[in-house]
């Protein structure tokens, strides 16, 4: 099943229910309240907000709510209804007040969807796209997305996943956007008893990227996976977030992250695994490395643990380091050039996140992808 | 052992209990500049360092508490006393000093280890120095051991060159421009070049009165190739009413020194102790911290080594108990800013009985700082389902030959660790005792040996406290 997006064919909406409207009205005058986000963390970690373009930026403060631009597909509202609006920063009250690009994405209950929905979007140069994917998996369904992001220009887009009991989701999303584009991501997913849900993301490129998944486990055994892939080269910024909340017994999740870094890219890591008291037997485990290949890049980390219980088994980690200079020597001495030498070792380092997608064929196209990434060989003076 | 830790707890309801001391000047509570003028011209101070103390006082009326961190909603600044001196001048005799003053440090046992194992001891009640000593073999080698009010008359351009300049500046925080408007005694050492310290100096800081403060600041200079040791270790009786403990420790290491610096803070529970501490290290130094912290209602601790000389390192560990009430926010920060250069951290936390821990850490790699290597591994064990730990730790990387690791775990005392102890003939409270021994057992096997002792029993006794 392919779905296709393209900027210059937005769909024309039917009249607005009055339940949007108030959301997207509540939505709004926070918009109007709020003070811009900060994306400056503390001990020097974190970007000058000033040199990041918000996708609202031309708008003023005191501006009328726009008209509805999209569709509203069936089951928007029952989505949305777990997402209030009122835990939205600023960014996402604008989006969530003027997003056009609607999907619903509904699997019912026990339905189990054989091949991955496969989403594809194509940014246009000088165009902001606000998209919304709303995903609601009924109880003991399976359902897995592919989402491919692709082209230049502004984007904000949004996921919430709905996974009910038993349901399995898996959601892949490969993003390699041109090199003056930004993109804020957010993916919120709420877990029923043992429900499971698995993020593979892929970002590459962009001058601006920043990614926020959020996993709230509420049901018993329910299970979060979170895996990030992050490569960019020249003065490509990223912010990547991953959050799990443990709120109920036995819950687990496992997020990892790894990226490299190229030319004068930078990178800024936050973790957070927080665990509720009164919910014993959860197992939470994080980890980011960070590869730094370019003379003036730079990595920052900031893993977070909070836990108020003591029946359970957590850890975090997170390193920033360089290539072995010793795995390099051997490769180049089998008669490698430096080049390929590091392309291969770079494809290593990735190997266990881009392994899972193994299964759904995108392997090589994740690989290639990377390797476009990385700078010619003359670049590397450290190694 | 039923005897000594019975000996070990009667130790620490003495140090809980206040001493009858009457106090020979106390400044009333609140702070205004008349304090400071007042603290002032009772030290008889040089005009440079009453200058220093009321640009202090100026910035520290302007800024705010605190953000982030512990609650200090309840920490009542306007009603302590921020300069109470005792009724006795600095002895270099421990029989001259009174013995109302002398009960505390008798029980701790300091002029017997003095005698046996110490360079020098120094002693701090309140805000005054009562008794620093050091012994003469080192005195002819140049090496100054002074209570630090003595020695800004007496070295007063080495004291002004080093004194809250670039390690740790006046406008650092809040608690750093307080410290510095009314800062009292402390311990000031001196080790010449190529002078190494073979035993170590000690300073022992009591804070006697109700709604006190105690601000001593240390100040240490090992100059090049030089070597010494130095271990402080504090206490205070509970009260009903908050008490507050804001020291500030700077280290200026020359390069080629090392220095090793042991402290064990055993502040009662309501003591806020907001403390700073700081190394800045040059070329081929070497700093080695030991920390342990036991005490207080809230703790804000985040010793730092500054690397700024190439191959400069920085070794690091400590442990923290938090029980019923406590909160113990503490970490460990590092700045490379050389090339070569080398920082290990370790840190332990245990929590009980409600009590909370938190690790809050900085590693920064800066560009010029190639080559450098950076790791931190802190661990929580939680002793019971009401406890909470959390890690907050920042590690920033800004060049590409460079390597730095975080590493945190939080868990609780396997069931089947205490299954294995059990099955050997323990009981089940000494099985957990013996896992926390253990847990702990790195910085206790490198405290100085009164203090590994002293170390074990605290936290033996902290762990059979009753949950209030």
């Amino acid at each position: 099943m392919l779905i296709r997006h393209q900027d210059e064919n937005p769909i024309v909406g039917r009249p607005e229910p009055r339940w949007l409207r108030a959301r997207r009205l509540a939505a709004w005058q926070r918009f109007q309240k709020l003070a811009d986000p900060d994306f400056r963390y503390g001990q020097g970690t974190g970007f000058d907000p000033k040199t990041i373009r918000l996708p609202y930026q031309a708008m003023t403060r005191g501006e009328k709510l726009p008209a509805m631009a999209g569709s509203v597909p069936a089951g928007l509202e029952s989505g949305l209804k777990a997402f209030p609006v009122s835990e939205l920063d600023r960014l996402w009250s604008w989006h969530a007040a003027t997003a056009s690009r609607i999907r619903v994405i509904t699997a019912a209950k026990d339905e189990h969807l054989k091949s991955p929905l496969r989403l594809e979007t194509k940014l246009l140069s000088n165009k902001s796209a606000q998209e919304l994917t709303v995903v609601n998996a009924a109880a003991g369904s399976e359902l897995a997305i592919i989402e491919h992001v692709s082209g230049a220009g502004e984007r904000a887009a949004a996921t919430f996943v709905n996974a009910g009991d038993n349901a399995k989701v898996t959601i892949i999303s490969i993003r390699d956007l041109e090199r003056h584009s930004t993109e804020f991501v957010r993916c919120d997913a709420k877990l029923g008893r043992n429900a499971r849900v698995v993020w593979l993301e892929c970002v590459l490129g962009g001058s601006f990227a920043s990614s926020s998944i959020t996993n709230r486990l509420l049901g018993r055994g329910a299970a979060a996976v979170a895996r990030t892939i992050f490569c960019g080269s020249g003065s490509s910024r990223f912010e990547l977030t991953q959050t799990a909340q443990h709120q109920a017994d036995t819950t687990s999740s496992d997020l990892l992250a790894r990226g490299v870094l190229d030319g004068a890219a930078r990178s800024l890591y936050r973790g957070h695994i927080s665990v509720a008291r009164g919910c014993p037997g959860c197992e939470a485990h994080q980890k980011e490395d960070t590869l730094l290949l370019g003379e003036r890049a730079e990595s920052s980390a900031i893993p977070i643990l909070e836990i108020e219980t003591d029946e359970i088994e957590c850890g975090h980690g997170c390193t920033v380091g360089r290539l072995e200079r010793d795995q390099l020597f051997y490769l180049m001495s089998r008669g490698l050039d430096e080049r390929t030498a590091t392309k291969l070792l770079v494809e290593g380092f990735f190997q266990p996140i881009v392994s899972g997608m193994q299964h759904f064929g995108l392997e090589e196209m994740v690989s290639c992808l990377i390797a476009g990434q990385l700078a010619p060989a003359t670049s590397y003076p450290c190694l | 052992m039923a005897k000594t830790s019975r000996r070990s707890k009667n130790l620490i309801s003495e140090l809980d209990r206040p001493d009858r001391v009457t106090a020979g000047y106390s400044a009333g509570p609140g702070l205004s500049q008349q304090v400071v003028l007042e603290i002032s011209r009772q030290k008889n101070e040089p005009r440079w360092m009453l200058e220093k103390r009321l640009q202090a006082l100026e910035l520290y009326q302007h800024t705010p508490l605190p953000a982030w961190g512990p609650d200090l909603a309840r920490l009542d600044l306007e009603h302590i006393v921020y300069y109470s001196r005792p009724d006795a001048t600095e002895a270099q005799n421990w029989k001259d000093v009174p013995s109302d003053i002398r009960r505390t440090f008798d029980l701790l046992g300091i002029p017997e280890a003095e005698h046996h194992a110490l360079s020098g001891a120094g002693a701090q009640y309140d805000s005054g120095v009562i008794y620093h000593r050091l012994k003469k073999e080192w005195g002819r080698q140049g090496v100054i051991f002074e209570n630090l009010d003595v020695a800004v008359r007496k070295y007063p351009e080495l004291v002004r060159r080093y004194f809250m300049t670039d390690c740790v500046p006046v406008s650092n925080h809040k608690f750093t421009m307080l410290h510095a408007a009314v800062w009292s005694g402390g311990t000031f050492i001196y080790v010449p070049p190529r002078v190494k310290v073979t035993r170590p100096l000690q300073a022992y800081f009591r804070m006697n009165l109700e709604r006190g403060g105690q601000f001593e600041h240390t100040l240490i200079i090992a100059d090049e190739g030089s070597e010494v040791e130095y271990i402080e270790g504090c206490s205070a009786p509970r009260y009903a009413a908050s008490s507050l403990h804001a020291g500030c420790v700077e280290l200026h290491l020359k390069a080629g020194a090392r220095v090793k610096y042991s402290s064990v803070e055993n502040w009662s529970k309501n003591t806020y102790n907001l403390n700073t501490k700081r190394a800045v290290v040059d070329r081929d130094a070497s700093i080695e911290w030991l920390s342990g912290n036991l005490g207080s209602g809230v703790t804000m601790l985040y010793p730092a080594s500054v690397l700024r000389g190439d191959r400069a390192r920085s070794d690091s560990l400590s442990v923290a108990f938090a029980g019923p009430g406590q909160e113990l926010d503490t970490g460990f920060k590092a700045v490379h800013a050389a090339p070569g250069t080398m920082s290990v951290s370790r840190s332990k936390s245990l929590c009980r009985g409600g009590g909370t821990t938190v690790y809050r850490g900085l590693v920064r790699v800066t560009a010029a700082a190639r080559d450098s290597k950076a790791a931190v591994t802190c661990d929580s064990l939680l002793l019971d389902r009401r406890s909470t730990a959390k890690a907050y730790p920042r590690v920033r990387v800004d060049n590409n030959s460079s390597e730095a690791v975080h590493e945190a775990t939080v868990g609780r005392i396997g069931e089947e660790e205490i299954f294995y102890l059990r099955s050997r003939g323990l009981s089940e409270e000494r099985a957990r005792k013996m896992i926390v021994g253990g847990f702990v057992e790195p910085l206790v096997k490198r405290l100085p040996l009164e203090y590994a002792v002293e170390m074990n029993k605290l936290i033996e006794l902290e762990m059979d406290r009753k949950v209030a």
